[in-house]
């Protein structure tokens, strides 16, 4: 930037200077004229005003007293004087007269005795016994209201001015003019027949003055250095001294009246309201003059910028040309000089512009092989961010992999673990154990199962579960175990859901049920616990077929009764208890069928089987509860009494010949239906006199005896 | 033989009236216009005379005669309320006699008529009298007190209309307040203002205008215009308003019997309408023309129809009982009213008593006490009778 002044400020300076300076010093100097005008001229005007005012009430006084004159003449004012039935014509008249009087309240017809005989606007009490009455009378007396002229009085009743809110002034002028029933020559004096008075309030009149008034002006009336009549608010202070007076005399006469009624109308402007109104006024010139300063200086400020701004753009498109920009001279300039340089700069641009194509087309170049180069980058970064994001990927699902194969392997170890547990297991515990190792391999599960036993359904387990869902849980699983219904694979109850496994045997009957109470559960969970239930399932079939192949090889197929086997281990056992608790005896009986061969060859082993069926059917019968009874094999069996002493065995001895020859067997043969008695020998021993080592051979040995007496007596029987 | 005869004393009618064809003039101040020039009308088309009707304002007709009279300018006919024949001298009156009286014309309606030895006009009308009109807008049951009235001010003035209005400075209104303090302002030929009854009466009268029940300045606009309008609740009026109220108010106007003054009974004057003759030009040959014109106006038909179409009163006396044996509650109170009623004087002081009694009254109202104001009556009359010559 350039030091120094710049030749466009210089030139604006000067512009507002040339059209500012003059016009304010001319403001300044009718400014002064102005107020010094402003304070003449209201001293004037109310001059003025006051004159008007005098001037405005003389001239209606003066209409007023020329209507009354002719008034006075009117023939209906004679005839109600004559006579009183043309008062009403009168009135009418009166009334007319009022109202086309601007300064005339009230109008009387008074016969020559000063008494009313009509009025309008009046107030006839008022008139007769007021002051005015008195008045009228004197100047009768007097002979002054004669001869055709006006007597003009002035007086002060405010009942006659008829306005209470002028009570406390209640002045008027009252105008008396004689009533002649002819027309007379002038000069002629005869008696009146009556008179016309006129009311002229002084509040009226003041009404009358008051539209000359300017809000700020107040005026008085004075008669005689007395207030008369003045504002309605009564404010009019005669030594004001804030106030700025200015009188004028009013003489109020009639061209029928040599009388006149001297006034002095005062008029008041407060002094501090004028000034206040004149400093209003400079306030009011100041500031239109300092808007017209301002116009003009707005004026020239406008020319100076349309003078400066070829300047002001020259330097623009230099310091542009400066800066490179080559084309912001394309408007012509109004001064020539300038579009000179402005041409001149074009064409330097021209040429710039073409040298500067030149080096922009090889930056152009270099350029794109500099945004190529950028992209191969951008696209390396990107790659570089795939390959890390891939890498986390597989990181996370490696991971993720890892801690499943942890968690199966946890599975595993704890299904592997429960088998080898569970195998363990007593019946009664097998139970409880799987159910705490669900519990430990899944603690957030509340579970519950019911399996079957070589006995039935073994009671429920439960880990976690109400006692009312565990009730109807057991009911569930029960009806479904018992009668091997179908079962949910997921159940409802009190707004829980509850998952079911059911544990199959291979021949796919039910073996038990799992519960566990899961809204849902993972997929895996799922498989596991159906492993977990098949292993269950598993351990449970080999324990119930356990069972089951130990029942068999201790039971007669035949009869169901235990076998020799059996018999065996029950009688070492009772042996070894006896041992241990020697009061408690016990004593075992053999019995052996009679007539089995015969059966059997006679009808078939079928035969013979059904005679071993009956008669194990019959030791059962007769047998105590707590006895054992075996099929020791063939046509032998035995009663193992459980606490027989020699008494008790007795007892049942005598029971089992009761049975004899009371039952019979029928066998179909080709001869028809065959009865066969069955009987059967038997024999018995108590451990309270026989030792247990010789029991078995003593008993057998009776039921021998007992045998041969069976058949010596059937052979008797025969021979006979 | 009667059909000839008829005919002959007919033509013989008709050659009486010497000047066949005339123009007559007729003023009035009646408010019902229309039935008089209706029968004026009727009459000129039967008889080939024409008669002009002229109406003038009711307060400015007695100086317009009397003005008319002094100056030689009146009428052939004067249709006015038999007071004014009192002042048959100064309306220069032509006397009659009696055969200018329909047959049937009632007694006591033509004695109106008479004053002194003479009778100056034929009756046509009889009433005359005020009543109470109200608006059923405001009013359900019309009071029958003043003090009824006056209790039904603030609910008449809630419903936008304002209480009572009536020609309140005039004398015809006020002697009906004088009457219910048995006053009256002629005594024979004497005229009686300055009595305690005149005197009870003003405090009366001025009191209800203090108390706001009635506006001073209230003139016959009140009662007639402004109730009409339905700016007020009841007026008081005479039965000859009857017809324009009917007629603006429609099945909102009502008519009653005027309030009593606690239980005094305002007595309001009655009068008849007469028609009377100036003695303009002293035209003998209009007398037969005027004389028919009255036999006209008296004759039973017309008075019925009047009747019909007016509800005034007729002074026929077939007509009247018509009229009495009429059942709507309107001519039932008419004829209540009536009964109420006093005849007014027909005496020619009366005309001083009523202006005497209006420039007491302007005293009243102006401040002087109702003492001073009937004394003043009483002197103003005096004055005036003195004036006059009169003892």
């Amino acid at each position: 930037m350039a030091k120094g002044f710049h030749l466009r400020h210089l030139l604006g300076a000067a512009l507002l200077l040339a059209a500012l300076l003059p016009a304010a010093v001319v403001s300044v100097m009718m400014l002064d004229r102005h107020f010094t005008t402003l304070q003449s001229k209201s001293t004037q005007e109310m001059a003025r005003t006051l004159d008007t005012m005098a001037d405005d009430v003389r001239f209606k006084f003066s209409i007023f007293a020329n209507n009354l004159q002719l008034f006075s003449r009117d023939r209906l004012m004679i005839q109600a004087l004559d006579s009183f039935l043309f008062a009403g014509h009168a009135f009418n008249a009166l009334q007319s007269f009022v109202e086309q009087s601007p300064l005339v309240s009230s109008v009387y017809l008074l016969d020559a005795e000063m008494l009313v005989v009509e009025e309008f606007g009046g107030n006839i009490v008022a008139l007769e016994e007021g002051p005015l009455s008195q008045q009228l009378r004197q100047a009768q007396k007097q002979n002054r209201i004669a001869d055709g002229r006006q007597l003009l009085l002035t007086f002060h009743d405010a009942r006659l001015v008829g306005d209470e809110a002028y009570a406390e002034t209640g002045n008027g002028i009252a105008v008396v003019v004689p009533v002649y029933r002819h027309s007379s020559r002038e000069g002629v004096t005869r008696p009146a027949e009556g008179y016309l008075l006129a009311i002229l309030p002084w509040p009226g009149i003041y009404s009358a003055l008051s539209p000359h008034l300017k809000e700020r002006e107040r005026l008085a009336v004075l008669r005689n250095g007395q207030l008369i009549a003045g504002p309605s608010d009564g404010h009019f202070n005669l030594s004001d001294d804030d106030a700025v007076a200015t009188a004028e005399r009013l003489t109020i006469g009639s061209n029928y009246s040599d009388q006149t009624l001297e006034y002095t109308l005062l008029m008041q402007v407060s002094r501090s309201l004028r000034n206040s109104e004149v400093a209003q006024a400079r306030l009011e010139v100041s500031t239109t003059i300092g808007m017209l300063l301002a116009a003009a200086g707005l004026a020239a400020w406008a020319l100076m910028r349309w003078l400066i701004a070829p300047f002001r753009r020259l330097t623009t498109l230099i310091e542009d040309f400066g800066h490179g920009n080559y084309h912001s001279a394309d408007q012509p300039f109004g001064f020539a000089e300038f579009e000179e340089v402005r041409l001149l700069l074009g064409r330097m641009a021209d040429t710039i512009g073409a040298q500067l194509h030149s080096l922009r087309e090889q930056n152009l170049a270099l350029e794109t092989a500099n945004s190529e180069k950028e992209e191969y980058n951008r696209r390396l970064l990107g790659f570089n961010d795939e390959l890390e994001r891939r890498v986390i990927e597989k990181t996370g699902a490696l991971s993720e992999s890892l801690r499943r194969e942890e968690k199966s392997r946890q599975i595993l170890q704890a299904l592997l673990h429960i088998g080898v547990e569970l195998q363990q297991e007593s019946d009664g515990e097998l139970e409880s154990a799987a159910l705490v190792e669900l519990r430990h391999l899944y603690p957030e599960y509340p579970l519950a199962m019911l399996v079957k036993g070589p006995q039935g359904l073994s009671p429920l387990v439960q880990a976690g579960l109400d006692e009312a869902s565990t009730d109807w849980l057991g009911k569930q699983m029960a009806a479904a175990l018992s009668a091997n219904l179908p079962l949910a694979p997921e159940l409802r109850f009190a707004n829980s859901s509850f998952q079911t496994f059911t544990m199959y045997a291979s021949n796919n009957s039910k073996l038990g049920i799992l519960v566990l109470k899961a809204e849902a559960l993972e997929l895996g969970a799922r498989d596991i616990m159906r492993l977990f239930c098949k292993q269950l399932a598993a351990i449970i079939e080999g324990r119930l077929l356990n069972a089951e192949l130990d029942r068999m090889a201790h039971t007669d197929s035949l009869t169901n009764l235990a076998n020799r086997k059996a018999f065996d281990e029950a009688l070492g056992q009772a042996s070894a208890m006896l041992t241990r608790y020697p009061e408690h005896p016990f004593g075992l009986f053999i019995i052996d069928a009679n007539g089995l061969k015969e059966a059997n060859d006679k009808f078939g082993h079928a035969a013979g089987d059904q005679l071993l069926v009956a008669i194990a059917r019959i030791l059962s019968q007769v047998s105590r509860k707590t006895d054992r009874l075996f099929r020791l094999g063939g046509d032998e069996f035995a009663i193992l009494v459980t606490g027989g002493n020699s008494h008790s065995c007795s007892l049942l001895a005598e029971r089992l010949k009761a049975e004899q020859g009371r039952h019979r067997l029928e066998l179909p043969s080709v001869a028809g239906n065959v009865s066969l008695l069955v009987s059967f020998a038997f024999g018995y021993a108590s451990t309270d006199e026989t030792p247990p080592p010789q029991l078995f051979r003593e008993a057998d040995s009776r039921m021998y005896s007992a045998k041969q007496r069976h058949y010596q007596e059937n052979r008797r029987y025969e021979r006979h | 033989m009667r059909f000839p005869a008829l005919l002959l004393s007919s033509l013989c009618a008709l050659a009486s009236f010497a000047h066949a064809g005339q123009s007559l003039q007729l003023w009035h101040a009646h408010q019902s216009h229309d039935f008089i020039a209706q029968i004026a009308a009727d009459f000129s088309r039967q008889s080939g005379h024409q008669i002009k009707v002229t109406p003038f304002a009711p307060g400015e007709a007695k100086a317009e005669l009397l003005l008319g009279a002094q100056s030689g300018l009146m009428p052939d006919i004067i249709l006015v309320p038999s007071d004014f024949l009192g002042l048959y001298q100064e309306l220069r009156l032509r006397p009659v006699d009696n055969g200018w009286n329909d047959p049937d014309t009632m007694p006591a309606a033509r004695a109106t008529t008479v004053v002194g030895r003479s009778q100056w006009g034929v009756p046509v009308i009889q009433g005359n009298h005020l009543m109470l009109f109200y608006n059923r807008k405001y009013v359900s049951e019309p009071a029958s007190s003043w003090e009824q009235l006056i209790k039904q001010k603030s609910a008449i003035e809630a419903k936008g209309a304002q209480l009572i209005g009536w020609n309140y400075g005039e004398m015809y209104w006020f002697v009906a307040f004088l009457g219910a303090f048995d006053g009256w302002p002629m005594d024979g030929d004497e005229i009686t203002l300055n009595t305690p009854a005149m005197i009870a009466a003003l405090d009366y009268y001025k009191g209800l205008s203090s108390q706001g029940v009635i506006a001073a300045d209230c003139t016959y606009d009140c009662a007639q215009k402004k109730f009409n309008a339905g700016e007020y609740a009841y007026a008081i009026n005479g039965d000859w308003a009857l017809a324009d109220s009917r007629r603006e108010l429609g099945q909102n106007f009502g008519v009653a019997v005027l309030p009593m003054v606690g239980e005094r009974q305002l007595k309001p004057m009655s009068s008849t309408y007469a028609l009377a003759f100036p003695m303009v030009n002293d035209d003998p040959g209009k007398v037969p023309i005027l004389k028919a014109f009255a036999r006209y106006f008296q004759s039973t038909e017309r008075q019925q129809k009047i009747f019909a179409t007016t509800r005034l009163l007729p002074v026929n006396r077939k007509a009247f009982n018509v009229a009495k044996s009429s059942t709507d509650a309107e001519t039932s109170v008419i004829l209540q009213q009536l009964e109420l009623a006093r005849p007014m004087p027909s005496s020619p002081l009366m005309a001083l008593a009523w202006q005497a009694m209006a420039k007491g009254h302007q005293r009243l109202m102006a401040g002087a006490s109702a003492s001073s104001a009937a004394a003043a009556m009483q002197a103003l009359a005096d004055r005036e009778l003195a004036k006059r010559g009169d003892p």
